[in-house]
């Protein structure tokens, strides 16, 4: 009996081992698969980065040979040079980060500001006024450009950079909108209580709201730097002197009307990407945390 | 005009009264309300003409990296010839969103003194009037040529069909096919393409051919370019017609039984694979790599990629499109003119400018040493810079293509947009197979309107006042003071409220 109790319940154990181990193999093999994916959507993603580092070191000829020649022979390191040579990029690099930097800076101040005041301030009209500012994000800047350019021509401020700063660092909707949702979901206990201590408006948004908004500020700060950095359409309107272009525009200048250099253009793509690339190792945790929050928030 | 009058008017023009004190004294002075609105209007737009000051010319065009040192180099040795006491400046701008970036300029008064426009933006500027006509200054003595020294079809839309001369052409690319000679070569072809053109027997079925023995080789006979002018091409040196009444009047090609055979012919070939169309090529990926990397037989460009061709170090040469004769038939031509700004303070001095610009010595100068368009003025000094080298073996027929062909078609060209409208109500016959006679037909539809509004819009001689206009007017003027006052707020709104 004894015997017999002890066989059944080694079967058991048995029978439990073997479903602990199919178990194991199918999460080994779901992880897997999953990992192939992730591995197949990584390299897919990856791509046209490695092919703009490929291009930017072969000749013209290999750049669109057929088949594609994935290592270069010989490797043209002098597209660099000439690239770099070619036009004044390390002024253009000054002028990209100024506006980025600065816009950056100030637009964190202007949207945290006014996000609080839609948030937390009641005035009248102030949901009103709120969707109005919302609505400015449907129209299209090709139909404000007109005015924006003849606001800074008779301020006289065109062809400068700072006709690129201002208006972005005063005003972006899409910032005050994303600042004020966040500012939303925070307890209003905390207010009340910094209240009852006798802070005033300004000791409350500086005190305690400011450093509860770090994660959208960094989120907002990286879209607004990236934004900035690759903008092209207002600096083609408003600068006429080479020595304020930004980045962009000198590498528009490798594309002609009809023919385009494009090692050349792969070649100042590098350049120019390597400051953002900078920004997003050094800042990677905020930026994915900021695509989480904002793809919540949306 | 009596003392009184002479000297108020002095008084304002110099500051001493304030412009509602003007009117009023104007009033009582008896100076009728025409020359007050005249005379105020020249005191308000003398502050905004061209982009320079009363000291200063500002030029500008699209440039690439090449050509911009050819531009500065010409600005450097215009200043030094000339000697006057005009500085001329030149504003490089990228090719993308040129026109965008000419257009707001203008409007804002803004825009350089002198610049390049498109053949297909031309029309635009022509319409509404804001370039000077130069007609007459080109039959002047200011003038370093006539226009008749460039050839009858090169005007395009920057004539009016009056006669009326808008821009002047600064170099053209009339369009030729490039072949890659080894791909022919790969193919069994032993008598080349301008072999054939110089014996008169460069026909549609000796391309055919050609083009049938690369497709057996596992290539592409021939990339058909997403451009309409290139259809046109095919069209026109077909013995057919796409426009009537020389090129000003409505869309014909579904009528004329030699367009519909070239339209049909080509949709064909793209059907059989002999030649595939640029738009299904992979985005980036223009019909010049194709002919470099060996991929293809015969493009159809201008003189614009000859630099990479020598880069990239394969045999290469040119030949005009095959044509019903076995002779060299009128193809496009792509073309940018140079117009001056109506708005200028210095219209002399900025046509001095254009006319030697576009003078031979101008061309050349531009032209030479690796030059990437072909002189539009027929002068033997400036062409030398096409012939000299023989590079392309066969360059003499992009001189020959130039005086025969023709650019963008004027009744095109003065309707916006209906280039592109026009190739991409195309793009089903290319990419699906639909019938091209019913494609046409719509596009000839389509056209109608638009051309004749174009016609209208440069007939009339003033601008007529149009609501939509006159709204946007008030409406940037509002927007620019409010930004303005809002900028100059003295005071800061601090909502005190509870919460």
């Amino acid at each position: 009996m004894l015997q017999e109790a002890v066989d059944t319940r080694a079967m058991k154990a048995g029978v439990q081992t073997d479903m602990g181990r199919r178990k194991q193999i199918t999460g080994i093999a779901v992880t897997g698969l999953l990992h192939l994916l992730l591995i197949i959507g990584a390299f897919i993603m990856v791509v046209p980065f490695l092919w703009m580092l490929i291009t930017s070191i072969e000749t013209t000829a290999q750049a669109f040979s057929i088949p594609p020649s994935l290592i270069p022979n010989p490797f043209m390191w002098a597209n660099y040079p000439q690239s770099f040579n070619a036009l004044p990029f390390n002024l253009a690099y000054m002028n990209s980060a100024i506006i980025a930097v600065t816009v950056t800076f100030f637009q964190l101040i202007t949207c945290s500001m006014a996000a609080y005041a839609f948030a937390r301030i009641s005035f009248p009209g102030r949901d009103i006024l709120f969707f109005a500012f919302l609505a400015t994000l449907m129209i299209p800047f090709q139909l404000t450009i007109i005015p924006i350019f003849l606001t800074m021509k008779t301020i006289g401020l065109l062809d400068t950079l700072l006709s690129l700063i201002l208006p972005p660092a005063l005003f972006s909707a899409f910032g005050v909108f994303l600042m004020r949702q966040f500012i939303m979901g925070l307890p209003l206990e905390l207010e009340e209580a910094a209240i009852m201590d006798g802070a005033n408006r300004w000791k409350i948004f500086w005190r305690i709201i400011l450093p509860l908004l770090r994660a959208p500020l960094a989120a907002l700060g990286i879209f607004t730097f990236i934004g900035q950095w690759n903008d092209f359409f207002r600096p083609l309107i408003m600068l006429n002197s080479p020595a304020n272009f930004t980045v962009p525009l000198m590498l528009s200048q490798f594309r002609g009307q009809y023919a385009t250099q494009w090692t050349l253009v792969m070649a100042g793509s590098v350049i120019a990407v390597l400051p953002l690339l900078i920004v997003y190792i050094l800042a990677q945790r905020h930026i994915i945390r900021g695509i989480a929050m904002t793809g919540l928030k949306a | 005009m009596n003392n009184s009058q002479q000297s108020l008017m002095e008084e304002f023009r110099t500051g001493g009264v304030d412009r509602r004190m003007f009117i009023r004294r104007a009033v009582a002075l008896g100076i009728s309300l025409s020359s007050i609105e005249a005379f105020m209007a020249a005191c308000t737009t003398g502050s905004i003409g061209g982009g320079g000051n009363s000291g200063s010319i500002l030029w500008s065009n699209w440039a690439n990296t090449g050509e911009i040192q050819r531009f500065k180099d010409f600005t450097a040795e215009y200043n030094k010839t000339n000697n006057t006491n005009v500085q001329y400046t030149f504003v490089p701008t990228a090719n993308n969103n040129y026109f965008s970036k000419i257009l707001t300029e203008l409007n804002g008064g803004n825009a350089p003194d002198v610049f390049y426009v498109g053949d297909g933006d031309i029309g635009k500027l022509v319409a509404n009037q804001t370039v000077i006509q130069l007609d007459t200054l080109l039959s002047s003595s200011k003038s370093k040529e006539k226009a008749s020294d460039f050839s009858p079809g090169l005007w395009g839309a920057a004539k009016t069909v009056s006669g009326k001369i808008f821009g002047v052409p600064v170099d053209c690319n009339p369009l030729l096919l490039w072949y890659n000679e080894k791909v022919l070569q790969d193919a069994g072809i032993t008598t080349m393409p301008a072999t054939l053109a110089g014996q008169g027997q460069w026909t549609r079925d000796a391309f055919q051919q050609m083009i049938e023995k690369i497709k057996a080789t596992g290539k592409y006979g021939y990339v058909l370019d997403s451009w309409a002018l290139v259809f046109y091409g095919w069209v026109t040196t077909n013995g057919g017609k796409v426009y009537d009444k020389n090129g000003y009047g409505n869309f014909i090609a579904h009528e004329d039984p030699k367009a519909l055979d070239a339209f049909t012919w080509l949709a064909t070939q793209v059907r059989q694979k002999t030649m595939i169309y640029a738009g299904s090529l992979p985005k980036g990926q223009g019909n010049d790599l194709a002919l470099i990397s060996g991929q293809t037989g015969f493009i159809s460009v201008g003189r614009w990629d000859l630099p990479e061709f020598k880069t990239a170090g394969i045999k290469y040469d040119c030949v005009p499109f095959p044509s019903f004769s076995g002779k060299i038939e009128p193809a496009p031509v792509a073309l940018a003119y140079m117009v001056i700004n109506k708005k200028t303070k210095l219209q002399d001095q900025s046509f001095n400018f254009l006319t030697n610009y576009v003078s031979p010595a101008g061309q050349q100068f531009r032209l030479q040493g690796g030059g990437n368009a072909v002189p539009s003025i027929q002068a033997v000094t400036a062409e030398k810079v096409v012939t000299d080298g023989n590079d392309p073996a066969h360059a003499q027929y992009l001189l020959e293509a130039r005086n025969i062909g023709y650019g963008l078609f004027p009744a095109e060209g003065n309707a916006p947009g209906l280039s592109t409208d026009i190739q991409t109500a195309l793009d089903p016959v290319w990419l699906q197979g639909s019938d091209v006679k019913t494609a046409l037909a719509k596009i000839a539809a389509m056209a109608e309107p638009r051309i004749q509004k174009g016609l209208q819009a440069r007939s009339s001689t003033s601008p007529s006042f149009s609501p939509v206009v006159a709204l946007e007017k008030i409406a940037t003027q509002w927007c620019t003071t409010s930004i303005i006052s809002a900028l100059r707020m003295p005071y800061l709104v601090r909502p005190v409220l509870p919460l």
